[in-house]
């Protein structure tokens, strides 16, 4: 079977930054940088792209492209033994698509409300209570939530869609229309931000540099947590996607083109972002710290407040709004399902369709929790424990393995064959010593963290069955499919005379 | 918006939107040579 391939080389970057491009970079983003620093968090967090999520990209660039195959399979080329840690990072992926899918249908339902500011005055009652009609705890599940339900049915049937017609003609094709317009619909955004009265204050506030926070380790773990988290590195989407690059790559230009576009696009928005809410402050009168928020609360809860209080047209800002978040989210989407669904063609040798007609169909079912009364608090403690603890694993396990117990410098020459411009041995320090002290450091103190005091106020049990228990679950199911007999006929992967050459 | 931040705006941006610049240049220029590599082989 012919393993599929990108079209072109401009239809691989812009997949590999729609899938780095994604929530975290509008509604993390500018809240971490603002909280962290403001303008001197830039310096650690330019110190981490350099010497953590470039290199991280590089790597698994390199490592897909070189075996041609998802994570589970280019891991398992390198050491049979590794291919468990592909499917640990696969199954992760595998959680993460199920929750992200229900993230982009409230985006759907919100682009409807902002029509008429259906939410009203109090936006955060209108959110928890009205639309996702919230449970008592995340045990409780209440019910599946109708209204949720039909822009949630259309997420997962047009990524069904697009994934079903291949990596060419599907997502490179979808990313080739939806980047451009991501941008523009930015662009929009961030003019509109910076031309509301009250702007500039925003502006301070995020960016007038606390030099005392540099010398602080938690703005230090903090930029290196956001790099990790926006750049889709340690949970087998970049492997997957440079799986299907052709031979005569350049990676490294590549690599760093991809990281300079997501981080550059976060440092945009931002201003948009900031823009607004240094409006919105003025207008309640009290500071821009008060109406600085991210994630959820963000996005539907202070951000509808801020449209609701412009002076003109916020119907059309708020749309533009959250379809670019729809716009973000939903490429990011599909890049979480690939990882996955190449990970089985490749060790099972079945048809992309059934595949997809097979895990796409499980991970449908898996999500309908979130589509509950208990949706939103479920989401909450596993995306913590999924990104803190299941994403970071994975990544440490990565770096450790391959920059210890392989070929690393064979790794940096094949990475450079091609390139533009070549990485030094800097690389391999940063491989081998950078990323896993500091991952390993955020891994130990969130653990440490969670012990001290359990996440979000939520209850043992429920910490325990959804959070630990998702966590858990990565090992078990990546240990049940690297035991799993694959089809050894499968000539996807290169031969070991062709890998060394 | 007061000096400092907007130093700090401008050394992000640099930083970030100078870094992807020189990047696309970089493989822009490449590609084009490639081409005319091509191009040169065409014609001989």
């Amino acid at each position: 079977m012919a393993r599929d391939q990108w079209g072109t080389k401009a239809g691989f970057l812009l997949a590999a930054i729609g899938s780095a491009v994604g929530l975290g970079n509008i509604w993390r983003f500018p809240y971490v940088c603002a909280s962290n620093g403001g303008g001197a968090f830039l310096f650690p967090y330019f110190f981490a792209i350099i010497t953590a999520g470039i290199p991280i990209l590089i790597l698994e660039f390199t490592i897909g492209q070189k075996f041609r195959g998802g994570a589970p399979a280019a891991l398992g080329c390198m050491n049979k033994k590794w291919e468990w840690l592909g499917w640990f990072q696969a199954v992760v992926a595998f959680f993460i698509a199920t929750y992200y899918a229900v993230i982009v249908a409230w985006s759907i339902s919100y682009i409807g409300f902002s029509a008429k500011q259906a939410w009203g005055v109090d936006t955060e009652s209108f959110f928890f209570e009205k639309y996702l009609n919230v449970s008592d705890g995340p045990l409780q599940l209440g019910g599946i939530q109708l209204q949720i339900l039909i822009p949630f049915l259309a997420v997962w049937l047009l990524g069904y869609i697009i994934l079903s017609k291949g990596i060419k003609n599907g997502i490179e094709k979808a990313n080739k229309i939806i980047i451009p317009l991501l941008l523009f619909l930015t662009g929009v955004i961030v003019v509109r931000g910076l031309t509301l009265p009250g702007a500039l204050d925003g502006l301070n506030y995020l960016f007038t540099p606390d030099w005392g926070s540099i010398w602080k380790p938690e703005v230090w773990v903090a930029a290196y947590g956001q790099i990790f988290f926006s750049l889709s590195i340690g949970f087998a989407i970049m492997i997957t996607y440079a799986s299907y690059l052709p031979k005569k790559t350049d990676l490294v230009n590549s690599a760093f083109i991809t990281a300079f576009s997501n981080h550059g696009f976060e440092l945009f928005v931002a201003l948009g972002i900031f823009g607004v809410l240094g409006y919105m402050a003025g207008v309640q009168g009290v500071d821009v710290a008060e109406v600085s928020k991210a994630g959820v609360g963000l996005a539907f809860v202070v951000f509808p407040a801020a449209i609701s209080a412009l002076p003109a047209l916020k119907g059309t800002v708020g749309a533009v709004f959250f379809i670019t978040l729809v716009f973000a989210g939903f490429t990011s989407f599909i890049s979480i399902i690939e990882a996955y669904i190449t990970g089985v063609i490749d060790k099972f040798n079945i048809p992309r369709q059934k595949a997809l007609n097979i895990f796409v169909g499980i991970s449908f079912v898996v999500s309908f929790i979130f589509v509950t009364g208990a949706g939103l608090y479920v989401l909450d403690i596993l995306d913590y424990f999924i990104n803190n603890f299941g994403i970071v694993l994975g990544g440490i396990l990565e770096v450790i393995l391959v920059g210890w117990f392989f070929d690393l410098e064979g790794l940096r020459t094949h990475a450079n064959r091609y390139s533009n411009f070549a990485i030094g041995k800097w690389w391999n320090y940063m491989i081998k010593f950078v990323t896993p002290l500091v991952l390993g450091f955020m891994f130990v103190q969130n653990l440490v963290q969670n012990f001290i005091e359990p996440y979000g106020g939520y209850s043992f049990g429920s910490l325990l069955i959804i959070g630990w228990g998702a966590f858990v679950l990565c090992f078990v199911f990546a240990f049940v499919f690297y035991n799993m007999k694959g089809d050894s006929s499968v000539m996807l992967q290169p031969s070991k005379e062709e890998v060394s050459k | 918006m007061n000096t400092s931040a907007l130093i700090m705006f401008l050394v992000g941006a640099i930083m970030l939107w100078g870094g992807l610049i020189v990047c696309l240049r970089i493989a822009f220029k490449k590609h084009n040579n490639v081409n005319n590599g091509v191009d040169d082989i065409a014609q001989e």
